[in-house]
């Protein structure tokens, strides 16, 4: 009776070994790249709305204040989206013929509001209040990344409970003083030092920020 | 008990209670499985429910039970692999 198994047997098993590991790391690397890429995260994807409002020609070309149009954003969890009359305050004088802008009237006539779509949408276990963090020191651009500079809103981080808790963690290298909040260019010239500061100052409770129920409630 | 063999077609509940109701005494009758086990019930039984006849009757073996366990965790799974939908937000 002859060999089940030929001489050439060994070299298939070790590649199948080889081959098997290979398979597993190449379908880990894959995942992890498609969670982390542009398409799963939407990060710096300009999204498509109905109107192209850009907030670099509102923000930066002519200055208005983020407050302006995002009233509650330091009073409650929701930041606040403008209703079609704070367009027309301007907009019912200023172009008021160009087409862009026909949504926005049409909106005005019926009596219709504008749906946008949302562009930073936090899965819906968690919790998250805009009043606090602009209350305790956390600048809109931190998070947001620089809106005024974003001709079509884009999503400038991943919202991932792993960049949540980079902060979550240790605030210091993030925290600025209150009145910096809505500066879309500050800088800090000894960021970790003032950091540690302002969370002492501003009673930020460090060991609490990483509770579960603080974001999952 | 009393075996009065009927024509099966006749045989219905009017008859069981009937029957339940004429016993009594010594022959009284002890439980419903007594009549329940009878060749007339069975029958009556088998036309009243016909959908029996295509009920799963095969012992379910750990193997198969595993086995559809397991894909139905993993597909349940496989939901989370979704990118999160769009969503509108209004004024």
């Amino acid at each position: 009776m002859g060999q089940i198994f030929q001489r050439s047997s060994n070299t298939i098993a070790r590649a199948s070994i080889a081959g098997a590991l290979l398979l597993f790391a190449a379908g880990g690397w894959t995942l992890s790249a498609v969670y982390w890429s542009p398409y799963t995260t939407r990060v710096n994807v300009p999204r498509e709305q109905p109107v192209p409002f850009s907030h670099k020609h509102h923000v930066n070309g002519l200055g208005i204040d983020c407050r302006y149009c995002h009233t509650s954003v330091a009073k409650s969890a929701f930041a606040g989206l403008p209703p079609t009359e704070t367009c027309m305050t301007c907009h019912s004088q200023l172009w008021t013929d160009a087409p862009l802008l026909a949504p926005v009237r049409e909106s005005l006539a019926n009596n219709q509001r504008l749906r946008w779509n949302r562009v930073h949408d936090l899965p819906d276990f968690v919790f998250f209040n805009h009043s606090i963090h602009v209350n305790k020191g956390i600048g809109c651009a931190t998070c947001h990344g620089p809106v005024d500079q974003m001709p079509l809103t884009w999503q400038q981080n991943t919202l991932y409970m792993k960049w949540c808790l980079d902060c979550h963690k240790d605030p210091a290298p993030f925290i600025r003083p209150r009145g910096e909040i809505f500066n879309m260019t500050w800088q800090a010239t000894n960021q970790l030092e003032l950091g540690s500061e302002l969370v002492a100052q501003y009673h930020v409770h460090v060991t609490q920020l990483t509770d579960c129920s603080m974001c999952h409630r | 008990m009393k075996t009065t063999v009927q024509e099966n077609a006749s045989f219905d509940l009017a008859d069981l209670r009937e029957r339940l109701r004429s016993e009594g005494g010594r022959r009284f009758w002890r439980s419903l499985d007594e009549v329940a086990q009878t060749k007339e019930f069975t029958e009556f039984l088998r036309r009243e429910f016909p959908g029996r006849a295509s009920e799963w009757l095969e012992a379910l073996d750990r193997r198969r039970f595993l086995q559809l366990m397991g894909a139905s965790l993993a597909l349940a799974g496989l939901t989370s692999c979704t990118r999160q939908a769009g969503e509108k937000i209004v004024p």
